[in-house]
């Protein structure tokens, strides 16, 4: 799962390093790359999962790559919802926590012309997606299979 | 009793600070602010990436003399306790979420460089 963290090099890349200055255009698009490299994440995670792994030079077989994207940004949101409740296990509740306020830092980025986020502020949420990552790689299989089938499974009216 | 459409800005920084001052130093929040923003009704439906409705708010804690706290958990745990208190009042559709922000100040650069 190195590409979500590839992502995240992408979002520093684009704030460059300690002297750099940014543009707000670029600070927002890392916004945007660093709340993509915790939804991929979290893709690769249930695709990896139902359909295990593929390895590092192979290319996603289709089943992957459909369970993959059979995960929309607003079912993961909605989802994921539930997961803040202050009962819930520790990782998940870490990881929702952070999801939902990197999926609204990059509605803000992508669709408000009057949002600007400045270096600082994306090195937050670059520390900010890093933990989320790490929280959701390390919820127990039960945990993961309960997420698994809240995402993916649609249940129909008979 | 019905609940108004969402709580009073003072009943909502209220909130903000506790749950603040519940996860961080008083040293981390010397000289610290906070501000509210985008505080909406928001039922939004750009490209099914979004909230799914009900009121948001943005909190956003300002630390003018201070550098990157560095606490991942700690910003999951604020935001955390303002989600719980904003349910416990009533309003289960709400959200609060908890962002760091440093005001873009050339003297901030020339520490940086």
């Amino acid at each position: 799962l190195t590409y979500s963290k590839d992502l995240l090099e992408s979002a520093r890349r684009l704030v460059g390093g300690p002297r750099a200055r940014p543009k707000h255009s670029d600070c927002n698009r890392a916004v945007s790359t660093v709340y993509y490299a915790v939804f991929d994440h979290l893709c690769r995670a249930v695709a990896n999962k139902i359909v295990g792994p593929f390895g590092k030079y192979a290319s996603p077989t289709e089943n992957w790559v459909q369970v993959y994207r059979s995960i929309d940004h607003r079912r993961a949101s909605e989802v994921l919802k539930k997961y803040l409740d202050p009962a819930s296990p520790t990782h998940l509740k870490q990881f929702a926590t952070h999801f939902a306020r990197l999926q609204n830092a990059r509605i803000g980025a992508d669709y408000d012309p009057a949002k600007k986020f400045n270096k600082s502020e994306v090195e937050d949420l670059i520390d900010d997606a890093t933990s989320a990552i790490n929280h959701l790689d390390n919820v127990t299989k039960d945990e993961m299979a309960g997420l698994i089938v809240a995402l993916v499974v649609r249940t129909s009216q008979r | 009793m019905t609940l108004p459409s969402s709580p009073s800005e003072e009943v909502l920084l209220a909130i903000a600070w506790r749950a603040v001052r519940a996860s961080y130093t008083a040293d981390q929040l010397e000289g610290a602010k906070i501000e509210l923003r985008n505080s909406v009704h928001s039922t939004f439906h750009v490209d099914d990436g979004s909230h799914s409705g009900g009121l948001l708010v943005e909190v956003w804690l300002i630390h003018p003399n201070n550098d990157h706290l560095r606490d991942a958990d700690a910003t999951a745990d604020a935001t955390g306790l303002m989600i719980q208190e904003i349910y416990a009042l009533g309003y289960k559709d709400a959200l609060m979420l908890l962002y760091h922000g440093y005001p873009d100040t050339p003297s901030r650069h020339r520490q940086a460089a």
